[in-house]
């Protein structure tokens, strides 16, 4: 799961995740989609383009 | 907030103030060292949960602990002053 | 002292803090992120959770979820009469309940209270399969930043000195420095550098200019010169969603102000006495 806030400055950004995948698999440029959700400081941009989901290869397990 | 007198001469003042942090203390004294009777205005936090102990040394007849106190007055006044130009909701 | 905002609006707020000194700014500052009273999820009681995510993590993600609150409808726990074992006027109490498929969101918390809430609605907890369940109570106290970063209302709070950027008769407008600004605030104006119309609270004191000038031979002293003014500072603070910028700052004020007056009316106390037993 997306961590909830950016570690660095604590602002909210896994509001922002859903669209930013979206938008990414269908090719566009990362800084488009990230300028446009409104993530300037590199610390929130970093949480987004650093991120690697795996709750769905863990889900099938308890 | 609680203080707790450690010393108190004719020119020399220990204070205690329990509670507090940087936050407050640093301000304080930066504003007790700009009264031109004040010789000596530092706060020392010995571990970092202890309270911070007040040290304020005079030069004169000026009371250190009324050095304190219009310290104190004066920032009360710039935060009024401050407060009072933020715009109202 | 003077403050003038530049911004303001419920996110994020910029002002310019007049005829002060850095131990006041710093102080603000400090104040704004440490000790303005938020609400944030503390104790969460798990009735049943065959999530992928252990128990512990859920709590975690809950605990960092903004909570909106109305100022002063609750007090902090340790001061409220019920000696800090919970009740309906220092905490709230949240529910959730959701079962797979599907994303548990924030806006599954529900609220006892109808004013506190979740401040985004959208926030993901936890992503559930087929058969997966949470269950869950939390209950939300009212604290401080200086206790656990989930309670500081603010996300980028901070202050830099007002740059002064001043170009003496050295100067041989080559440009080198323009070229080297990252901020793009300086431009050749009358044979000269001078600093663009309005953009010189873009500086950052990077100094980048006067090295860039100092590079091209000129000799042991810059042809454009970057100090800072110790009396000015331009702020910048963003909330979380939990409080308004406005409020936070007045609360931050208020701060101080009320740690000042609680010194000097104790002092005023303690010197009373003394007083009268010298007498």
């Amino acid at each position: 799961m997306i961590p909830v806030r950016c570690f660095t400055c604590g602002k909210v950004i896994s509001t922002a995740y859903e669209e930013f995948k979206r938008r990414r698999d269908t090719g566009e440029d990362p800084k488009r989609i990230l300028d446009d959700l409104g993530l300037e400081r590199y610390c929130c941009r970093r949480m987004l383009l650093t991120h690697k989901e795996i709750i769905d290869d863990l889900n099938p397990y308890q | 907030m609680n203080i707790k007198i450690l010393e108190l001469g004719k020119n020399k003042a220990r204070l205690e103030i329990q509670g507090e942090g940087h936050t407050f203390m640093n301000v304080l004294t930066e504003e007790i060292l700009k009264d031109p009777g004040v010789d000596v205005a530092r706060y020392l936090i010995k571990f970092q949960f202890s309270d911070p102990e007040l040290l304020v040394t005079t030069r004169g007849n000026r009371d250190p602990l009324d050095v304190v106190k219009d310290a104190c007055g004066r920032l009360e006044k710039s935060c009024n002053e401050l407060l009072d130009q933020i715009p109202a909701d | 002292m003077e403050i003038a905002f530049s911004v303001l609006d419920d996110q994020i707020a910029r002002f310019r803090l007049d005829k002060s000194s850095i131990a006041f700014a710093n102080s603000l500052r400090r104040a704004m992120i440490g000790e303005v009273p938020t609400m944030a999820i503390e104790d969460v009681k798990i009735y049943d959770n065959t999530s992928a995510l252990f128990d512990e993590m859920l709590a975690h993600r809950i605990g960092l979820i903004p909570i909106k609150t109305e100022e002063e409808c609750l007090i902090p726990r340790d001061t409220c009469s019920c000696g800090g074992i919970g009740c309906p006027s220092c905490s709230v109490l949240f529910t959730l309940s959701v079962e797979g498929p599907g994303m548990v969101t924030s806006k599954d918390l529900i609220s006892q209270d109808p004013r506190i809430g979740p401040a985004s609605p959208d926030i993901p907890v936890v992503k559930l399969i087929g058969g997966q369940k949470v269950v869950l109570e939390a209950r939300a106290i009212v604290s401080r930043g200086r206790e656990h970063a989930k309670w500081q209302p603010t996300t980028a709070c901070g202050y830099k000195n007002y740059p002064v950027v001043t170009v003496n008769d050295r100067c041989d407008a080559c440009g080198h420095c323009v070229e080297e600004c990252p901020r793009e605030i300086l431009e050749i104006r009358d044979g000269r550098v001078a600093v663009i119309e309005g953009r010189l609270e873009s500086c950052s004191l990077c100094r980048l200019c006067e090295r860039a000038c100092l590079n091209t031979g000129i000799g042991e002293e810059a042809g454009i010169i970057v100090r800072s003014d110790e009396s000015r500072f331009l702020f910048v603070v963003e909330g979380d969603g939990s409080l308004p910028a406005k409020n936070i700052i007045r609360q931050g004020l208020d701060y101080i102000r009320t740690q000042s007056q609680g010194l000097a009316a104790q002092i005023y106390e303690i010197s009373g006495e003394t007083r009268d037993e010298n007498d």
